[in-house]
């Protein structure tokens, strides 16, 4: 049997060669694809690695510090590797050195390290002393200098409360500059894509000293990112961690006071809750919360600019009453039992300050000797505790300059500095003064020094490091993670060459077909002979199968090659699709095995169903099959008979669609008028299959050649329905894809388009804690200023998974005022999700569009039922943040990043200072003045302005690479398709060749049986083209309506011409080839 | 050899195909002169050329020399379109196999040939006077797949009539047929060829049949020689 089996191959193999070629080419776009997927991830890994080196964990305290000790303390506990690094936002600036030209680079990460960093990096040692940098890669590059180069660096100098925090220092200048030699540029594989997010884009990394950039950023002995290498797992390093934490680390003190009072204090002025908690609940705990009143008035007396302070009120005293001291009492005339108002500002979560007033009986006149203590316990607050005259004051709250000139009261700050001019109980105070950073100013115990150890240790003991922000995050896990949930590119890139493998496998299918139908006898005769018809298939599938191995074998190595050039092409035509990432080929040995056998296992199932139709029939019937005639004319009349109903029941489901979608109000119907445009297709292909063998009862109509070409395609309507069905499916594919290409620029100034109306979109590197827009003084410009916590980029630029988008706030109220980015009569129910109290105190959050929805994020957004995500607050607390909407675009400026409200922002972040990012209206005609006028303002703090509609081209350029690559693979499944029906015009023409070779005989010039052949094959051709455009035409009928479309006429011409040529080129070849190979010999042979 | 001017005349006819060995000479300085109305049939062993020579006699194949005419005009000065216009014009073709199209009736089968100029009524109504003559009245309205063999043939030999040639060339009409088959339709040949005056040429290795027409040659090492009759 194995003989036969391989006489055969020997004898057929031109046939074999055909279906080895074919299941080669299934097995190599398979593979490929797969193989692209494989690339990317091993490259993301790559990335990965880079961007960590031998980084386990890390403390990332954002705008928080801690004492560099820490690290050490750490290290010597645990064993691992602790490094303390400064990390401050920076702008760099240098003279390229082919231009000569000044190049400014923002958002860059300017990192203060020393020696011991590079230890998680293999292969470098690095010693940067002052005004030495070491830069990355892409910095470098983006700078145009070398090693020995000279750039300028600006970093912000960072409070150690928010600038827009009551009582902040105010300070003209928020930032530091200085000029840098670059030591050495750090390679990639250095550390040089250092980064905490995961993202295959490095970031603008510049190395400096961690001592100078303390000095320079003023934080000396502090940090803010801590990291850890390998060494301790996570257990032991949480355990390393709680014990040698100091409270003093995170900014606590102790202070003591000959009064017999213990008082803790922090240097950020207020308290974070979990200090708070843990310090009030050490017995003998009285909670203090100093403020800086506006006035103190009684009847028409007043004194302005007061502290007042909450907590050591007299026992017994209520919330509504107050104590004054004498200098006030004096001042006012108030006596015990009066009324007097005090009035303060009330910090806002848009950062303003509203001015409040609350009035209070007098309890009793303090006299101004009792306030000693007082005055020396009140918390030092910079820019105010350290001046001589009110007037110096630099605090972070509106200040009227002439009643800071109050000559009295520049007379008390003299004498009595800060002491409280009036005392009202914690409770009383925490009601008024409480705000986003904190509740508390002090908390003060009875003693002296010597409790301050046994207080020192209860405090550290009641509370845990990770929620004072000494959260410990297993970095290197969550790369992987991210790593492993990225972006499929197999997947996208399997259904990016979906209908090329289809188009592979039906025409290896068809020329199986052919090849079986070639040798219908030889089944025939081996069943005359008394083969069994199993042991006939089996002949046959072993046949078949050594030919699909083999092709699957040479389809795995030509899969590797197919891989290769699309990953050149990636990095060369198509590099928006990975965000400008270089992916390296990796071509792992399981995958190439996975696509080998799934390719075999789809060309065995293809060839051996082909196998076994054929073999059905008796030993007889095969003898004398005659493949010019539809082969399964009964079946084929009892399955019409059953399902013939079924194109009329796609036609009705299709309309149904096209109706509901068109009532429907809002929302996004593209899908179901894709799902429409698919049922058609397959309605008019089942009906064009009806119409085929209804040509066979046409006897009526007077004999003509369009009649007799008409009943040549009804002969096989099967072959005729293949090559009609693929090129339909192809055209109806390439003609919706190539639709959905979308002219951002048409709605741009649309309220509800994902630019929200507004004209431009700002960045800044530095947060301001004005909104720009504002300060151009321009009746017509305006804008919204929101705040940012940087998180992992939800977009599609990054492959990685994002597992806590960057988080942005907005003032819902702004949103709703201007109607921005939804439909007016949804905007402010959308909106006001954000404001909508949550089960578990969850925080609402909206997601920045329909696309990081759903491809990115993959999770529900909804009011009710919507998916949570546990992110970390500022001190490390778990909080929950439930999507409860999306904008309603697919893309918005907002793309990648989560909306929460300004409110929940700031509770969650109280030290993200002031507006990183900007909205700005404007009139089209000022744009690029303000747009110039910004960068040129604010250049100090990085600001980039750039027209909103850009940054959507920006997001936008993904999916349109994404369309190009599936119109290339599509175009390319078309013109395999269409080689299909070349073939099968070919095959025809082969078994017609004896009925061709008469009409010649019987006077038909050539030209006469070209027009038949051309009518035939050219309604083939016409029906395949105009399925699948009318069933496209409906699937971007939303694209149709919508004013403006990116319905690019030229790309349908494009489509249109590329399947008139391989189509019809390939057909017209197969026609001119197949009637010339036919001679007047082939009359005699049958 | 007759005096009267012969319809179709070959004058050293010469067929030689290329191999990859030696040359194969099929037919070497043929003389033919085929007379109107006359009946011939041309015998021979399997592969002597007897179908190559029907061909170059049928415009279908060319000689690798000599000349062909036909009513005293040069067959091998014609082009393609002349070519095809003058088989369907004054020559009737009927092969071994009948090569109907499988999805047309036998009455359409009939009428292909007239496409090329366009049918007409008369056509159709000549398809069916020359269906009702070979005995299918009845089974006009019959795909080929309804038809036996011999009425498959009979439906080729009504379309090889139906633009009334003046040449009727069949090549091994009867060779897929029965022995009674092939007698029945060359006796149809016969009749025909005297009803509507139409020169029969027939190639056939059948010696009975052979005998039914008025001449009989035979084709041996690429000659012809005379069995019966007066041709050549």
């Amino acid at each position: 049997m194995l003989g036969l089996v391989a006489r055969s191959l020997r004898h057929y193999w031109r046939m074999h060669l055909a279906l080895l070629l074919g299941t080669a080419l299934a097995t190599a776009v398979l593979t490929g694809a797969l193989l692209v997927g494989d690339s990317v991830d091993y490259s993301l890994a790559s990335f990965a690695k880079m961007r960590l080196g031998q980084i386990r964990f890390a403390v990332d305290m954002r705008g928080q510090f801690y004492r560099d000790t820490l690290a050490e303390r750490l290290e010597t506990r645990s064993g691992a590797n602790a490094e303390a690094v400064l990390r401050l936002p920076g702008i760099a600036i240098a003279q390229s050195a082919e231009s000569g030209d000044a190049a400014q680079v923002n958002q860059v990460n300017v990192l203060g390290v020393d020696s011991a960093f590079w230890k998680f990096s293999e292969g470098i040692s690095l010693e940067l002393a002052e005004n030495e940098v070491a830069i990355n890669e892409k910095l470098a590059s983006q700078l145009g200098i070398e090693t020995g180069g000279e750039l300028a660096l600006r970093i912000v100098k960072p409070a150690l409360l928010a600038r827009d925090a009551p009582l902040s220092q105010s300070e003209d200048d928020t930032t530091a500059r200085a000029r840098c030699t670059v030591k050495r540029v750090v390679a990639d594989t250095e550390l040089g894509r250092f980064s905490l997010t995961p993202s295959q884009i490095p970031p603008y990394n510049a190395f400096v000293s961690r001592t100078w950039l303390q000095k320079l950023a003023a934080q000396e002995g502090r940090s803010n990112v801590l990291l850890i290498g390998d060494g301790a797992a996570g257990t032991q390093l949480e355990k390393a961690l709680r014990d040698s934490w100091e409270p003093e680390d995170i900014g606590l003190e102790f202070l003591t006071h000959k009064s017999g009072v213990v008082q803790l204090q922090t240097n950020r002025i207020f308290f974070d809750p979990e200090a708070s908690r843990a310090a009030l609940e050490i017995p003998g705990a009285q909670g203090i919360l100093t403020y800086l009143l506006n006035s103190i008035s009684c009847g028409d007396q007043r004194t302005p600019y007061s502290f007042a302070i909450a907590g050591p009120a007299p026992p017994g005293m209520r919330d509504d009453e107050i104590v004054i001291n004498r200098w006030v009492a004096d001042q006012l005339g108030a006596r015990s039992g009066d009324r007097i108002e005090m009035a303060y500002y009330q910090l806002t979560a848009s950062n303003a300050y509203v001015e409040q007033t609350r009035a209070f009986t007098v309890h009793s006149v303090v006299e101004m000797n009792a306030l000693a203590t007082e005055k020396e316990l009140v918390p030092s607050f910079p820019g105010l505790s350290d001046v001589e005259s009110c007037a110096d004051w630099e605090i972070g709250m509106p200040l009227d300059e002439d009643l800071l000139k109050d000559k009295a009261n520049e007379a008390y700050w003299k004498e009595y500095r800060q002491t409280p001019k009036a005392i009202v109980t914690l409770k009383a105070g925490q009601e008024l003064w409480a705000n986003r950073f904190g509740n508390l100013t002090a908390v003060r115990y009875p003693g002296d020094a010597a409790r301050v150890d046994e207080l020192r240790e209860a405090l550290r003991n009641g509370m845990d490091p990770a929620r004072a922000g000494l959260y410990l995050a297993p970095v290197q896990e969550r790369a992987q993670d991210a790593v492993s949930n990225a972006m499929d590119f197999g997947g996208l890139f399997l259904g990016l060459s979906f209908f090329l493998i289809v188009a592979a496998l039906l025409l290896t299918g068809l020329l199986h077909v052919f090849g079986l139908q070639q040798r219908a006898r030889e089944m025939g005769t081996l069943g005359a002979l008394g083969f069994r018809q199993s042991r006939i298939r089996v002949l046959f599938a072993v046949e078949t199968f050594i030919v699909s191995v083999c092709g699957a074998c040479l389809g795995v190595a030509a899969g590797s090659f197919y891989c290769q050039a699309l990953i050149y092409g990636l990095g060369r035509f198509w590099q928006g699709a990975i965000a400008g990432a270089a992916i390296a080929y990796h071509g792992g040995a399981i995958t190439l095995l996975v696509g080998g056998l799934v390719s075999l296992a789809c060309a065995m199932i293809t060839l051996v169903l082909g196998i076994w139709r054929q073999s059905k029939r008796s030993a007889r019937e095969l003898l004398h099959l005659d493949f010019t005639q539809e082969p399964a004319f009964r079946e084929a009349k009892q399955t019409r008979f059953r399902l013939g109903f079924l194109p009329w029941l796609g036609l009705a489901a299709a309309a149904g669609l096209v109706t509901l979608s068109l009532l429907q109000k809002g929302g996004d119907t593209s899908l179901a008028f894709f799902a429409a445009g698919a049922l058609l297709l397959a309605s008019m292909l089942g009906l064009f299959k009806r119409i085929l063998r209804a040509i066979t009862s046409m006897g009526q109509t007077p004999l003509s050649l369009a009649r007799l070409s008409c009943e040549n395609l009804a002969r096989r309507s099967g072959r005729s329905l293949a090559v009609t069905g693929l090129l339909s499916c192809g055209t109806f594919l390439l003609f919706s894809v190539s639709s959905m290409h979308v002219d951002l620029r048409a709605h741009a100034r649309d309220r509800d388009s994902g630019t929200g109306g507004f004209a431009l979109i700002a960045e800044s590197t530095f947060p301001l804690i004005e909104n720009p827009a504002t300060t151009l003084n321009e009746a017509d410009v305006s804008g919204v200023a929101l705040r940012v916590r940087d998180g992992d980029d939800a977009s599609c630029l990054n492959l990685n998974q994002a597992q806590n988008p960057r988080l942005i706030g907005v003032n819902p109220k702004d949103m709703i005022a201007r109607g921005a980015f939804a439909p007016e009569a949804q905007g402010k129910a959308l909106w006001q999700l954000l404001e909508r109290p949550l089960d578990g105190g969850a925080v609402p959050a909206l997601v920045g569009d329909a696309d990081t929805a759903m491809w990115t994020l993959k999770k529900n957004a909804d009011p009710v039922t919507g998916d949570r995500i546990e992110y970390r607050d500022e001190f490390g607390n778990p909080v929950l943040v439930q999507l409860v909407g999306t904008l309603p675009m697919r893309l918005s400026v907002f793309q990648g990043s989560l909306l929460v409200s300004s409110d929940a922002f700031t509770r969650l972040y109280p030290s993200e200072e002031g507006f990183r990012r900007f909205l700005i209206d404007a009139p089209d005609e000022k744009m690029a003045e303000v747009q110039s006028r910004l960068r040129g303002n604010y250049e100090r703090f990085g600001l980039e302005a750039l027209p909103t509609v850009q940054r959507l081209e920006d997001f936008y350029a993904v999916e349109s690479t994404y369309l190009a690559m599936f119109l290339v693979l599509g175009g390319l499944g078309l013109a395999v398709g269409s080689l299909g029906m070349g073939v099968v015009v070919l095959r025809n023409l082969f078994e017609r060749r004896g009925e061709v070779a008469l009409l010649r005989a019987i006077g038909f010039e050539r030209g006469h049986i070209y027009e038949l052949l051309f009518i035939e094959y050219g309604t083939l051709l016409a029906a395949g083209l105009g399925i699948g455009a009318v069933a496209s035409a409906v699937s971007i009928l939303p694209t149709l309506m919508a004013a403006g479309t990116g319905v690019s006429a030229g790309s349908i011409l494009s489509i249109l011409l590329l399947v008139l040529v391989a189509g019809g080129g390939l057909t017209t070849a197969a026609v001119l080839g197949g009637v010339r190979m036919n001679d007047p010999g082939a009359l005699r042979s049958e | 050899m007759s005096d009267q001017v012969p319809l179709m005349e070959l004058k050293r006819i010469t067929k030689v195909y290329p191999g990859a060995g030696e040359p194969a000479h099929v037919l070497n300085n043929v003389d033919l002169r085929v007379s109107a109305g006359e009946s011939l049939a041309i015998i021979g062993p399997s592969g002597c050329g007897k179908s190559t020579l029907l061909n170059i006699m049928g415009t279908l194949d060319g000689p690798t020399s000599g000349t062909v005419n036909f009513d005293g005009r040069n067959m091998l000065t014609l082009n393609d379109r002349e070519r095809a216009d003058f088989r369907n014009r004054s020559l009737g073709f009927v092969f071994q196999f009948h090569h109907l199209l499988p999805q047309c009736t036998a009455l359409e089968n009939v009428l292909v040939p007239t496409l090329v100029n366009r049918q007409t009524e008369h056509a159709r109504a000549r398809g069916t006077h020359l269906l009702d003559r070979v005995g299918l009245a009845s089974r006009m309205h019959a795909r080929p797949g309804e038809l036996s063999g011999g009425e498959c043939q009979r439906v080729a030999v009504a379309r090889a009539l139906i633009n009334s040639p003046r040449l009727l060339l069949a090549d091994e009409p009867t060779g897929s047929l029965s022995r009674e088959g092939a007698l029945d339709l060359t006796t149809l040949l016969l009749e025909l060829n005297r009803e509507e005056h139409i020169t029969l040429v027939a190639v056939t290795h059948s010696l009975e049949v052979a005998e039914m027409m008025g001449s009989v040659l035979e084709l041996k090492n690429g000659a012809l020689i005379v069995r019966r009759g007066n041709a050549v």
